[in-house]
């Protein structure tokens, strides 16, 4: 059991690793984002089951909160772009360049 | 009052901010009078402080913060001079650029700037001190970014960069400081008298240095004078009088009140290369200003040389050198502060202060010109003003310390005349020449000169009898001396 | 409470009282100024009569008047007293300078009646006799540099009292610099002095009973840095030069200065420092020497000047070289006789070259431009005529019997003193001849004033006329039951033998008398038999005139260290500061941006390589986290 919560949740966190480093589409990168996200809850979930501990559950569902939140910032800032006339693409934002 | 010492910075800030909430609101004159009230009323309080209490040796409980840092202030006679004359030289400064049509924040900077310095000289914990320490700059880096004449956002940031570069020394030094008190007594504590470390071993040599480094940034010691000329060129008349008058005497107050109680042993092992940096700054400064064209840049100089003085007479840890560098001071603060009001009503009139752009203002202006000769004598040290005094007794006590220095000071000395009065010459003899602004300048009105007869009064009655007021410093002198 | 004469008080008190009111005046009536002042100076000399009386006859006195510095440490004490010395030496120097000086106020209430500065002049002319005043009666050598100081400042203020002339401005600019150059030296010997001592600073009595007690080094320091401050003050080689060049101002002030203030100063504090002076080896021998190099240089120079003020500031050089000499001798007495003498006469003859140039219209007069006056200046030219045979030395003339008591000594001593002493004798005969020839004999060459050369009026003539009474009278009374050494005598430290005046003797008066005939002779058959020659002698060797124009190029000299102390601040404050002590500081700037601009380059601004370096940098961290484990 142990090493499937395990399995799932770091397949699940590289995927997500895989798509934020190598997409360019920022909604693909946000996409991943939620995915590491995800992967990491169902370890944690897991393990607050496991040991019956509501401040680990507790957590969970704060990552949650941050996810879902996150989600909103980065769609709105994501549709802020395209609004503006941009493309949604990271390379075509470089404005952070030093 | 039960906390007689708080009030004395507590006040100058609730009136700066009385000042700016009071703005706007059809009272243009509001804010400059209101300011004016607090600085005068802070002035008379201080003044009246001791003939109340029958002395200046004051302190308050205290209150234990966080880490040993302890909310403590106490007043001593150096303490007092220097609060006495910072709350003198904020009401001169602020009745000195009475017409200057500035915005609230103008008149309330001084007050901020007025808080912060009389904490800095109040405070006898190390970490209250360096917080004072640094709020002084940000008053002041308004005072000259936003109020200063054509280059003065570069002299602004200059001066608030070299100066907080400067004042990182004095924290590394303070940290360092702080830590070994911890490790020899297993106490946490900034206390500034209980500090004392007597050894002469390479980190009290260290600590010595780094802390000297930044107050010689403020004070300031050649090489590290060069933001002093571009911010007192640039700033308006009342703020020089502020920087020259009070804020350089702040890396000398550190000198006094931590280097050399806390550092004892190293203070004498090192007063040959301080009291020799000391000579050479009054002796470079009047180089320097021997070169310069605009007015104010020659008074800056002449701040390096008169410094230089100052901070010799102190080095030579001899009672009269002590009590000579302490006085000049206050002198110092009175002179300069005096001249740069001087050109800030020049500059009003006639938006010049090149050597050139006037001449025979004695004839148009002759109360200018009387107050201005009397000002440039008194910085030239002629005896029977206050100039003479501190330079006298700092010299003298080099000369018991160390004569080679104090004969090389000799030609700071010389020197002097050398660039004040043929600047004198050049802005009240000479016959101005083309393109010249002296019709511009018109003569004194009635304000101006009672802000100089106050400054000048001052300067010739310590000069012709300055023993009372070495009486301020002499508990420093007796404890500091050798 | 402080215990002192009345009279001594009011010598300070009187005219500081003066000065106040004076100011007040100013502001309100500025063409009143003068009555306080000429009251002050009425008082000051009844006080300085009063005074001389109670020294005579009651001895010297120290009056403590408060204390003016003080520092305490556990152990020692350092302070410096103020008070009043009253002895023989300070009694001459109130009683010279408040007649002299007196005088010379009344003589400027005619003098400076026209000028629109009046009040101002007053102010400062009081001010100048004040200092002085304060100096004679200091009693220790804080106070007497205090004072020197004041001296110095107040003659800066009168030489540029014309400031709106560039020759005045830059006169008193090197008056008051080279005087700061020698105050140096007094500045340097007050603080050894105080070393010394240990205990701040003392009074002359107590230091010169330490006198023979002090190591010898430092007492040879303080002696030669005293007299380098003297050589300032009293014009001496190698800082004289001002004192031609102080003429600019108004002649009052010249008058004033070279008789009975400033310059009168070095030789005074020789003279108050002979206890310790003589103590020093080969010191005396050294004021002797220069002494005589001024005198003489200066008075060969006094005969090649066509300017009325200016022959007399090159005579007085040459006479203040007469009395470092005398001092140098070991003749004290002699010296202060001569400041005394030649306080009276020179006054005498500045106030005639004042009169001469008011008459004239002009602020100063050559000598072309006199002439053939006296027919029209009497008064001038009978006053001129008496302090100009004292000058020379005529017999019974006071000039005569101060100058033999130097010149005696001189022949005394034998050798190249006895040759300098001689020489003085003719060149000052020569050159005061040569003035009075052409001034008041020679061809008339004022065709076009306005009007004719008149009379001065009776408040200037009279201090004028009184003033060349002394100049022929004081010599006699000095020297008549020894008057005059009495009085030094009384609470002088140095030996007594120092102050004795022979009065006349037979072997100096032929020498100084023939030496005086030759001079005058050489004068009239210059100026009278040969009128031509002195225009010729410029015309023909340019290279002569120009060695007497630089005083044999020692001014070419001086203007090149000046010129050398100028480019080196140029050097320092221009170039040094600002690029390379200053150019450091703005250098950090632009060297922390060059800085950034290497790392930044890793800053790509692509999200996906920051992400990258996130990854490695938590990777980084977890292999961290997995090695501790």
């Amino acid at each position: 059991m142990t090493l499937w919560v395990w399995g799932v949740s770091l397949f699940l966190f590289f995927v997500g690793l895989a798509i934020v480093v190598l997409r360019r589409q920022l909604l693909l990168m946000l996409l991943g984002l939620e995915l590491m996200i995800a992967g990491t809850n169902i370890v944690l979930v897991f393990y607050g089951g496991l040991r019956a501990d509501a401040d680990i559950l507790g957590a969970a569902l704060l990552i949650l909160a941050v996810a879902a939140g996150e989600a909103v910032v980065g769609l709105a800032l994501i549709l802020r772009a395209y609004n503006l006339g941009l493309e949604p693409d990271a390379p075509a934002l470089r404005e952070l360049r030093g | 009052m039960t906390a007689p010492l708080t009030l004395l910075w507590t006040a100058p800030l609730l009136g700066g901010f009385l000042t700016l909430l009071l703005a706007g609101g059809g009272a243009p004159r509001l804010p400059r009078r209101l300011a004016l009230f607090f600085a005068t009323a802070l002035f008379l309080y201080t003044a009246a402080m001791p003939l109340a209490s029958g002395s200046f040796n004051l302190a308050e409980s205290g209150l234990d913060l966080a880490f040993g840092i302890r909310y403590s202030l106490a007043l001593d006679g150096l303490s007092y001079a220097l609060v006495l004359l910072t709350a003198f030289l904020t009401m001169i400064s602020l009745l000195g650029s009475w017409k200057e049509g500035h915005s609230a924040g103008f008149w309330a900077s001084f007050l901020f700037l007025e808080s912060a310095l009389m904490g800095v000289f109040l405070a006898r914990d190390l970490f209250l001190f360096y917080i004072f320490w640094e709020a002084s700059l940000i008053p002041m880096f308004f005072i000259i970014g936003l109020w200063g004449s054509a280059n003065r956002r570069h002299a602004a940031v200059k001066f608030f960069l070299y100066t907080f570069g400067g004042s990182l020394f004095l924290l590394l030094g303070a940290l360092l400081l702080v830590n070994e008190r911890h490790a020899a007594t297993g106490l946490w504590s900034w206390d500034m008298s209980g500090l004392r470390l007597d050894g002469g071993g390479p980190l009290s040599v260290f600590i010595f240095i780094s802390m000297a480094i930044g107050f010689a940034v403020k004070i300031p010691v050649f090489p590290f004078h060069t933001w002093l000329p571009d911010a007192h060129t640039e700033a308006p008349a009342a703020g020089s009088v502020m920087l020259a008058g009070v804020m350089l005497k702040m890396g000398l107050y550190g000198f006094l009140r931590i280097l050399y109680p806390v550092f004892p042993g190293v203070g004498a092992r090192l007063l040959p290369w301080i009291g020799g940096l000391a000579a050479f700054n009054a002796i470079y400064g009047a180089f320097g200003a021997m070169a310069q064209t605009d007015l104010k840049r020659l008074i800056a100089y002449s701040s390096v040389a008169h410094l230089g003085f100052c901070l010799m007479g102190i080095a030579s840890l001899t009672p009269e050198g002590i009590a000579g560098g302490s006085l000049q001071m206050i002198n110092h603060g009175l002179t300069t502060g005096a001249l740069f009001l001087m050109v800030g009503f020049i500059y009003e009139r006639s938006h010049k202060r090149g050597l050139s752009d006037f001449g025979a203002l004695a004839r148009t202006a002759p109360a200018l010109g009387f107050f201005f000769g009397l000002a440039c004598l008194s910085s030239v040290g002629v005896p029977g003003m206050n100039g003479f005094v501190g330079e006298f007794m700092s010299l003298a006590g080099m000369m018991r310390a160390l004569p080679v220095v104090a004969m090389a000071a000799l030609l700071g000395v010389g020197l002097a005349p050398a660039y004040l009065l043929p600047a004198f010459g050049k802005v009240f003899w000479n016959d101005p020449g083309p393109g010249s602004c002296a019709s511009k300048v018109t003569d004194l009105d009635g304000r101006e000169r009672a802000i100089l007869w106050a400054l000048s009064g001052l300067m010739i009655v310590i000069g012709v009898y300055p023993r009372p007021w070495l009486d301020f410093f002499r508990a420093a002198a007796s404890r500091l001396s050798l | 409470m402080i215990h002192a004469p009345f009279s001594l008080l009011l010598v300070l008190i009187a005219p500081i009282l003066a000065i106040v009111a004076g100011g007040f005046l100013y502001t309100f009536r500025p063409r009143l100024v003068h009555w306080p002042m000429l009251a002050s100076c009425a008082v000051v000399f009844l006080a300085a009569l009063r005074l001389a009386y109670l020294v005579s006859t009651r001895g010297a006195m120290d009056v403590l008047l408060y204390r003016w510095a003080a520092t305490w440490s556990p152990g020692s004490s350092w302070l410096v007293d103020f008070g009043l010395r009253l002895d023989g030496l300070s009694a001459m120097m109130l009683l010279l300078i408040s007649t002299v000086g007196g005088l010379i106020h009344l003589y400027s209430v005619g003098y400076m009646e026209e000028d629109a500065s009046f009040g101002r002049f007053f102010l400062y002319f009081h001010f100048f006799y004040f200092s002085m005043l304060g100096l004679v009666v200091a009693d220790n050598y804080v106070q007497m540099y205090l004072f020197w100081e004041l001296v110095g400042t107040a003659s800066y203020l009168l030489i540029g009292f014309w400031y709106h002339k560039d020759t005045a401005r830059r006169a008193a600019l090197q008056a008051f610099l080279t005087n700061r150059v020698g105050d140096l030296g007094f500045l340097a010997a007050v603080f050894i002095l105080m070393a010394i001592v240990g205990r701040g600073d003392s009074n002359f009595t107590d230091l010169f009973q330490l006198g023979a007690s002090i190591n010898p080094t430092h007492l040879a320091l303080v002696g030669f840095l005293l007299f380098w401050a003297a050589t300032a003050k009293s014009a001496q080689f190698p800082l004289y030069f001002w004192l031609p060049d102080a003429m600019e101002g108004p002649t009052p002030v010249s008058a004033l200065m070279h008789a009975a203030t400033m310059v009168t100063a070095g030789i005074f504090l020789l003279a108050r420092s002979w206890p310790l002076i003589s103590l020093v080896d080969g010191l005396p021998q050294w004021v002797a020497a220069v002494g005589a190099l001024t005198a003489i240089g200066s008075a060969i120079v006094a005969v090649t000047k066509t300017d009325l003020k200016r022959i007399l500031a090159y005579s007085t050089v040459s006479h203040l070289g007469i009395m470092a000499m005398g001092i140098g001798l070991g003749k004290v007495g002699g010296a202060l006789f001569h400041l005394l003498t030649h306080g009276f006469f020179k006054a005498t003859l500045f106030l005639c070259a004042g009169n001469i140039a008011h008459a004239l219209h002009k602020p100063t007069a050559d000598v072309s431009e006199a002439g053939g006056l006296r027919k029209h200046m009497p008064v001038t030219f009978g006053a001129f005529t008496v302090a100009a045979l004292s000058l020379a030395g005529v017999f019974p003339f006071a000039g005569f019997f101060s100058k033999d008591a130097i010149i005696g000594a001189a022949l005394e001593r034998g050798g190249v003193m006895a040759v300098a002493g001689l020489l003085i004798a003719f060149l000052s005969a020569l050159y005061i001849f040569r003035m009075l020839f052409l001034v008041f004999w020679g061809p008339r060459s004022w065709q076009h004033p306005p009007e004719r050369p008149h009379e001065a009026g009776t408040v200037m003539a009279a201090p004028v006329s009184l003033l060349a009474a002394g100049a022929f009278a004081v010599g006699m009374f000095a020297v008549w039951g020894h008057r005059l050494t009495d009085l030094l005598l009384r609470g002088w430290a140095g030996s007594a033998e120092s102050l004795s005046i022979p009065g006349f003797e037979w072997p100096s008066f032929f020498a100084g008398t023939s030496m005086l005939l030759f001079g005058a002779g050489a004068a009239y058959f210059l100026t009278t038999a040969m009128p031509d020659w002195d225009p010729a002698w410029r015309a023909s060797r340019p290279w002569l005139a120009r060695l007497f124009e630089t005083d044999f190029y020692y001014k070419s000299f001086v203007s090149g260290v000046v010129d050398a102390v100028l480019a080196a601040s140029r050097a320092i404050g221009e170039i040094f500061d600002s690029r390379v002590v200053d150019g450091a500081v703005e250098g950090t700037g632009p060297a922390v941006r060059a800085l950034s601009a290497r790392f930044s380059a890793a800053i790509s601004g692509s999200l996906n390589d920051y992400l990258w370096w996130l990854a490695a940098g938590a990777a980084a961290l977890l292999g961290l986290a997995l090695r501790t484990l």
